[in-house]
C-alpha cells in the first residue's frame, strides 16, 4: 500500500465485506454498529473483523456485489465522497452502497414520502409536487416503496428530472416486485442507494427484514434538506422519517389534507414540534427557499 | 482529514487500462462530470477550468481550486519518511509554451512539496507534441506514448517510491503509459498513482 503517515487508504472491497462481517453476527444492530465507530472514530470495518469472520463470508458477498446487473459503488465514511449530511443523523452511518450519478447528492435533494396505499387526491399531490420540484431544479428523493414513493419517482422521470431511490433492501432486492422495472432505470440513469447488508439480509426472514426500512427512512431524511409527507396512517414508515427530519434539524412539511383527517393525530403532534403544514407547491418552494 | 481509496477489485472494471497490479489511488468519484449539473462550485469543474478563461471573473475559482487541492493533497497525506518519494506528474496534453498549456498539477505539487518534508517533485515526464483533443478521440496508452518524452537528468538518485500525479484517472490510458515510461528508468522502483478523483463514463 501507499502508505501516507498512518493514514491507511479505503481498500473498497476489503471494507464491503468487513462490513457484512460485522453484520453477519446476529447481535449487530444500527445501533451497535454506530456506538463502536462512535468510540473509534478513525476506524475501519476491517478494524474490527478478524480473518476467519471474512473469509466464511467473502465468496457469498463478492457473489452479491459483482451479481448484479450494474456497478456497485460505496460511500465510506471518513472518504471525501461520503455525504457529509450524514452525520446528522442520530446512529451514525458507517456505509452505503449505490450505483448510479453520485454527483445527485451534491444538488439540492427534497423527499417526497408517504403511505403504500393512497388516495387518488394523494397520489396527485405527489405527482404535482414531484413534477415541480423537478422543474424548479431540485433532486427528489423518495424510497421506493408502492403508492406516493412511486409516484414521486415516476413524476419526476417524467418531468425530466433527477430523482434517488434511498432503499429499505439490498442493492440487489426489489420491493415490491413489480417496481422491477423502476428500479432498474433509476439505478442506470439516476442514483440507488442503499444501506442495507446484502448477506444479512439474505439469511433473514421477511419479517426481521422490514425493520430495515425504517432505518432506510432516517438516512433519506439525513440526504435531503425537507421531507414532504402527503399522506400517512398512524403507523407509517413516513412517521419514523418524520421524526428523524426533525431530529436532524431538517424542514418537515406536512400536507395539509392529512390535519383534515380525524382518524389520525400525528399532523398535530408533529405540527406542535415544528412541522410545516402546507397546502400548495407555491408555499413549500417559499419554505425551501427562505428562513 | 480525508482519506484515500484504492482502486481495487471493486473498481477496476470502470478504468478498462489499469491492471489488478496497479496501485493507485483517489480522493474523490466523479460519475457524470460531463453532464455539468454538479453545482459552479464545484472542485473539479474549477480546477481543471480552460486556460483561455484567463481574465475573466470566473478565473479565481481556479486559483481557489488549486489551494483547496493542494490542501487536500497536504492533509490527506500526512507524513513521508526517508528516503523519500518522487512524484511526477502526468503531463497535460499540451506543450509547455503552448498558450492552453496548464501547469495546475504542477502548482499543487509545487505547494505539496513545499509542506512536506521528504517529498520531491520531478516534471521527469513531458509532452514533445500537442496531443489532440480527448474528446475527439479517446487515445490507448500505446497512442500516447509517441507524443511522450523522458527528462533523463532527473532519473538520477532513485528513490524506493515514485508516484504519477493527475488530477482524474478514466480509462487510464495517461497513467499506463507514463508508468511504462517510468519503468524502464526506475526498474527497482515502485511506481504507484496519485489522483484528485477517478471518473466514469
Amino acid at each position: 500500500m501507499l502508505q501516507f503517515g498512518n493514514t491507511t487508504p479505503v481498500q473498497p472491497l476489503k471494507e464491503i465485506v468487513a462490513y457484512e462481517a460485522l453484520w453477519a453476527n446476529k447481535k449487530t444492530t444500527w445501533k451497535s454498529l454506530s456506538d463502536l465507530f462512535a468510540r473509534h472514530p478513525d476506524s475501519l470495518p476491517s478494524d474490527f473483523v478478524s480473518g476467519d469472520q471474512v473469509h466464511a463470508i467473502e465468496d457469498e458477498v463478492k457473489k452479491f456485489v459483482f451479481g448484479m446487473n450494474f456497478r456497485t459503488g460505496l460511500l465510506i465514511s471518513g472518504t471525501f465522497d461520503f455525504p457529509m449530511q450524514l452525520n446528522d443523523a442520530k446512529e451514525r452511518i458507517v456505509l452505503l452502497y449505490y450505483t448510479g450519478i453520485l454527483e445527485y447528492l451534491k444538488t439540492r435533494c427534497v423527499a417526497i414520502v408517504g403511505t403504500r396505499t393512497p388516495s387518488s387526491e394523494g397520489l396527485a399531490v405527489a405527482a404535482e409536487v414531484a413534477t415541480k420540484l423537478a422543474m424548479d431544479d431540485f433532486t427528489v428523493v423518495s424510497g421506493l416503496a408502492s403508492g406516493i414513493d412511486t409516484q414521486a419517482h415516476k413524476s419526476t422521470i417524467a418531468a425530466g428530472g433527477r430523482t434517488i431511490a434511498v432503499l429499505g433492501t439490498p442493492l440487489n432486492k426489489v420491493y415490491p416486485k413489480e417496481n422491477n422495472e423502476l428500479q432498474n432505470k433509476i439505478a442506470n440513469e439516476h442514483l440507488l442507494i442503499s444501506q442495507v447488508p446484502f448477506y444479512r439480509y439474505s439469511k433473514q426472514d421477511y419479517r426481521i427484514n422490514k425493520n430495515f426500512f425504517l432505518e432506510r427512512n432516517k438516512t433519506m431524511s439525513a440526504l435531503t434538506e425537507a421531507t414532504l409527507i402527503v399522506e400517512a396512517g398512524e403507523t407509517s414508515g413516513s412517521l419514523t422519517q418524520a421524526a428523524a427530519a426533525l431530529f436532524q434539524k431538517r424542514k418537515l412539511f406536512i400536507w395539509d389534507t392529512c390535519f383534515k383527517n380525524k382518524k389520525i393525530s400525528w399532523p398535530q403532534n408533529f405540527a406542535e414540534k415544528g412541522a410545516i403544514r402546507v397546502s400548495s407547491y407555491e408555499e413549500l418552494k417559499g419554505y425551501l427557499n427562505h428562513a | 482529514m480525508y482519506r484515500l481509496q484504492k482502486i481495487d477489485e471493486l473498481l477496476l472494471p470502470s478504468h478498462q487500462y489499469l491492471d489488478p497490479q496497479d496501485e493507485c489511488f483517489f480522493f474523490m468519484t466523479y460519475t457524470r462530470l460531463s453532464l455539468g449539473f454538479t453545482p459552479e462550485n464545484d472542485l473539479i469543474l474549477n480546477f481543471k477550468k480552460a486556460m483561455d478563461r484567463k481574465g475573466k471573473s470566473e478565473w479565481k475559482h481556479k486559483g481557489n481550486a488549486i489551494q483547496e487541492v493542494s490542501n487536500l493533497f497536504i492533509q490527506g497525506t500526512p507524513a513521508i519518511n526517508p528516503p523519500g518519494v518522487i512524484f511526477v506528474p502526468i503531463p497535460p496534453s499540451r506543450m509547455k509554451g503552448d498558450p492552453m498549456y496548464d501547469d495546475r498539477i504542477v502548482q499543487v505539487m509545487n505547494n505539496f512539496c513545499s509542506a512536506r518534508p521528504n517529498a520531491e517533485l520531478r516534471e521527469i515526464i513531458y509532452v514533445r507534441q500537442n496531443m489532440p483533443p480527448t474528446h475527439e478521440n479517446k487515445l490507448s496508452p500505446g497512442e500516447i506514448l509517441p507524443y511522450l518524452e523522458v527528462d533523463k537528468a532527473l532519473c538520477v538518485n532513485q528513490k524506493p517510491n515514485v508516484v504519477l500525479v493527475d488530477d482524474v484517472v478514466t480509462d487510464g490510458a495517461h497513467f499506463k503509459a507514463c508508468q511504462g515510461l517510468l519503468r524502464q528508468r526506475f526498474p527497482n522502483s515502485r511506481i504507484t498513482g496519485l489522483f484528485i478523483a477517478r471518473t466514469l463514463h
